[in-house]
């Protein structure tokens, strides 16, 4: 299963979009996607990419609490 | 959801306007509301659960996260609770109780939680009190309550739960049932005959059934081929049965000569009135059927704690607010996961833990004097109809027209595809998917 | 009741037992041998012909393109690029996740080692080859490190046994053989990679080479090596 902290917004929201179009395959998110507006996915990733990257393990909520108060930029770039 | 138009990248996203979003989700990883540990104040609010399942754990945790301050108590009678997620998995040895098994101490210490393990019996909705086994009163000022199913084995003449703890298992509470079933799938005699009968609509994990036919067929297909699995139906329709009917036809000979599975409709004379222990026989609309296995799963109604509260309407569940889980039948008294009629939501440990975290936010609002949001709901169903065959069944709920209905256009099964790796990446994620679940619930 | 709850438990654990046998290959990691030079050339001879358009249909059948995307530029950073990979790297990867040697974080893999269980030689031929058949894009712009990245890509430092990646790697980071390309690799998936050969938690490779190449780097020679080949392009 894919993380999301901490990944470039635009990319969430592009996979979001294309999910909910029907144009890249999905398992799951094809479902999830189609009940949230473009509004909605745009918050959703702006919160997920100011969360920290974690290459293998999850963010924690301490972590995450953390990144939210300092408003950080997961993403490296 | 107008507040949440116009946000720029540079703005920051609240937790309030997240959990709205997310009520939903399995996002706890990413946690959304902050918690701090301090003392707690005299004067603090104190939240009472009853029963520390899913819905009820994971509203603890949740509420603790929405308010670093209230005090939270959980009564569960058992100091052990066994997740039935995965629990058809026991049956076909893919996973032990064991693996399943969890308890309430990561809840207790990580979040502050006072856990008590005894049975309820009582409240006094007047008093704002509850009681228990051993003699305790509690008092609250919000009351919780996740008591899960019970059983109607009254629909079924010659059916009990003697008979059920013995040897008709119904293997729906997952336990030394599960291990049972398990036992007799593997010592039933080449060539047999198992019958499953599900129950009437609504009833907890609605793919539940079909998900357990599908593992007896697995396991006949491989160890007793000349074996025959019947599914006797009270209805016309279960969920997903599109492509857990495809999958049965792709890989157990479903409508052929030889199926190892054979299903059969309310109006077949599926559905199932009477028992004949003695025989093991069932009696059907349509006529009797013998059988060397025999696993009824009764119709259900709200947990025997939510009857004995008075938490329950002539449907035998639970009607809550929809923008909150609180009774409709009692203020300050909330209803969550199974026992509570959420409409278009199945019954479900997804649709228990959204609703717990749904619930958490309008607690924790009202607590401190807050007005409630509109709140966003989700429910994703996976089940395999093989070790390597999963579909899925996927929504996202809001609040419309005063019921719980799909959001968007979210709603829907798995697609049948000729894709190959499709239903083997559904039951990988299937798994990936329990394993975080019951991290969210339990740690 | 508990009691009855505790029986039967230990019961169930042997009825568990019993069953392990059959269910093995989904939990545990198989024991397999590493991979010796001579073992792994022998193996990937043995493979049959691929075939580009036959695997482009296993690409979508198989479903690679959900997560690798088309031509094999994944949609987003979560997964890795393959995309004009050597036809060889991607036989040894799908027969290592086959076989049980890239069990590392079985968690992040178990929707390869699924997928490629799934797989005969032929499809996995045929998909390597259709994803050879790419052209290499790069995958983000040069960032400020890029020079001294290359010269620690081209030329090592041997003063820390660092040896030059474009050695085995090519000079554009196209591969070779079983060596994979690295051009175009998403850079957190390429640093990922090297935290999991340090930590010995990827050992699929010949001899245990990667960790010995690479142990001199500090974290940030690797970040920087990671945004040049993402920005390279063959
Ligand atoms: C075979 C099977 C497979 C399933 N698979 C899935 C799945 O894959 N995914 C999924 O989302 N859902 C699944 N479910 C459904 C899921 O288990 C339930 O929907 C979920 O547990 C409901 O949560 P709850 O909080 O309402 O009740 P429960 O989780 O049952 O919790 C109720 C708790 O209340 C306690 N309690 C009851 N009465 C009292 C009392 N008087 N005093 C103190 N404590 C009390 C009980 O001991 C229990 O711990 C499955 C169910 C079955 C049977
Ligand atoms: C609002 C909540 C969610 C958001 C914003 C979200 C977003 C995303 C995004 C952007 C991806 C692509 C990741 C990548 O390519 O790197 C993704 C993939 C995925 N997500 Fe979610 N997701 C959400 C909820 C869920 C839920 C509830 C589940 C499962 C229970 C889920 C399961 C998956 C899976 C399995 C994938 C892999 C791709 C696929 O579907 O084929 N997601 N999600």
């Amino acid at each position: 299963m894919p993380s999301l902290a901490g990944m470039p917004a635009e990319q969430i929201i592009e996979s979001m979009m294309a999910f909910k179009k029907g144009t890249r395959p999905a398992i799951i998110m094809d479902r999830v996607s189609r009940g949230y507006t473009d509004d909605e996915i745009k918050t959703m990733a702006y919160f997920f990419t100011k969360q920290p990257l974690k290459q293998w393990d999850d963010t924690t909520l301490a972590e995450s609490v953390a990144a939210q108060a300092a408003g950080s930029i997961g993403a490296p770039k | 959801m107008s507040q949440l138009e116009n946000k720029t990248f540079d703005q920051k996203v609240t937790r309030r306007d997240l959990i709205k979003l997310f009520g939903a989700s399995a996002v706890a990883a990413s946690g959304i509301f902050g918690a701090s540990s301090q003392a707690f104040a005299k004067s603090a609010a104190h939240v009472v659960i009853l029963g520390g399942g899913i819905g009820g754990s994971t509203f603890a945790k949740y509420l603790r996260f929405a308010d670093a301050d209230v005090k939270i108590t959980i009564i569960e009678q058992y100091p052990e609770y066994i997740t039935c997620l995965r629990s058809n998995d026991v049956i076909a040895g893919m996973h032990t109780l064991d693996e399943l098994t969890f308890n309430l101490e990561t809840i207790k210490s990580k979040y502050h939680v006072n856990v008590v393990i005894d049975t309820v019996v009582g409240a006094d909705f007047n008093k704002k009190t509850v009681r228990t086994a051993k003699g305790d009163n509690f008092s609250y000022d919000k009351l919780v309550v996740s008591p899960g199913i019970d059983f109607k084995f009254e629909d079924y003449e010659g059916y009990d739960a003697e008979l059920a703890a013995t040897d008709f298992p119904h293997a729906y509470k997952a336990g030394p049932q599960t291990l049972k079933l398990r036992e007799q799938m593997l010592n039933m005699r080449q060539g047999g005959t198992a019958i499953i009968a599900p129950p009437q609509n609504p009833f907890r994990c609605p793919p539940g059934p079909y998900e357990r036919a599908s593992f007896f067929a697995e396991y006949f297909k491989k160890h007793n081929p000349t074996a025959k699995l019947i599914v006797l139906d009270p209805k016309e329709r279960f969920t997903k049965d599109v492509p857990f009917k495809k999958a049965w036809e792709r890989l157990y000979g479903y409508k052929s000569d030889n199926a190892l599975i054979e299903w059969v409709a309310g109006s077949e004379g599926g559905r199932v009135v009477r028992l004949d222990a003695a025989t093991k026989t069932v009696e059907t609309d349509g006529g009797d059927f013998k059988a060397d296995l025999i696993n009824i799963i009764p119709n259900q109604r709200a947990g025997v704690l939510a009857q004995k509260l008075g938490l329950t309407n002539a449907s035998g569940w639970c009607s809550i607010d929809r923008y909150s889980m609180e009774s409709e039948l009692h203020k300050e008294v909330y209803v969550l996961g199974d026992s509570a009629i959420a409409d278009a939501m199945p019954k479900s440990g997804f649709s228990a833990n959204s609703q717990a975290k749904v619930c958490a936010k309008a607690v924790a609002d009202t607590l401190k004097g807050k007005n409630l949001e509109d709140p966003v709901y989700a429910n994703v169903c996976y089940s395999l109809a093989g070790e390597n065959y999963g579909v899925s069944i996927a929504a996202v709920y809001e609040v419309r027209d005063g019921l719980i209905q799909p959001k968007g256009e979210s709603a829907g099964v798995s697609e049948v595809t000729e894709l190959t790796a499709q239903p083997i990446l559904e039951s990988v994620y299937q798994k990936n998917w329990q394993r975080q679940f019951v991290k969210d619930v339990f740690s | 009741m508990k009691n009855n709850l505790l029986v039967s438990t230990i019961i169930g654990l042997n009825v568990f037992a019993m069953s392990q046998v059959t269910h093995a290959s989904s939990t545990e990691k198989p024991q397999v041998p590493a991979w010796t030079g001579a073992a792994l050339a022998e193996t990937i001879s043995a493979m049959p012909k691929g075939d580009i358009q036959r695997g482009q249909v296993v690409a979508k059948d198989m479903m690679c393109i959900a997560c690798h995307g088309e031509q094999g530029k994944p949609y987003t950073m979560n997964f890795p690029s393959i995309q004009g990979q050597t036809q060889e790297y991607t036989m040894k990867t799908m027969i290592d996740y086959r076989e049980g040697r890239r069990w590392e974080s079985y968690k992040r893999a178990d929707v390869m080692v699924k997928i490629a269980e799934n797989m005969t030689d032929q499809q996995i031929a045929d998909v390597s080859s259709f994803y050879a058949a790419q052209t290499t894009t790069a995958w983000q712009k040069p960032t400020a490190t890029y020079e001294q990245a290359k010269a620690l890509v081209t030329t090592g430092d041997m003063s820390r046994m660092v040896m030059a990646c474009a050695g085995c790697h090519g000079a554009e980071g196209q591969g070779n053989g079983v060596t994979p390309a690295l051009a175009g690799q998403i850079p957190q998936y390429f640093v990922r990679t090297m935290q999991a050969f340090h930590e010995k938690d990827r050992v699929n490779d010949v001899n245990g080479m990667m960790d010995q190449f690479t142990k001199g780097l500090t974290p940030e020679e690797i970040q920087a090596i990671a945004d040049y080949y993402a920005s390279l392009m063959c």
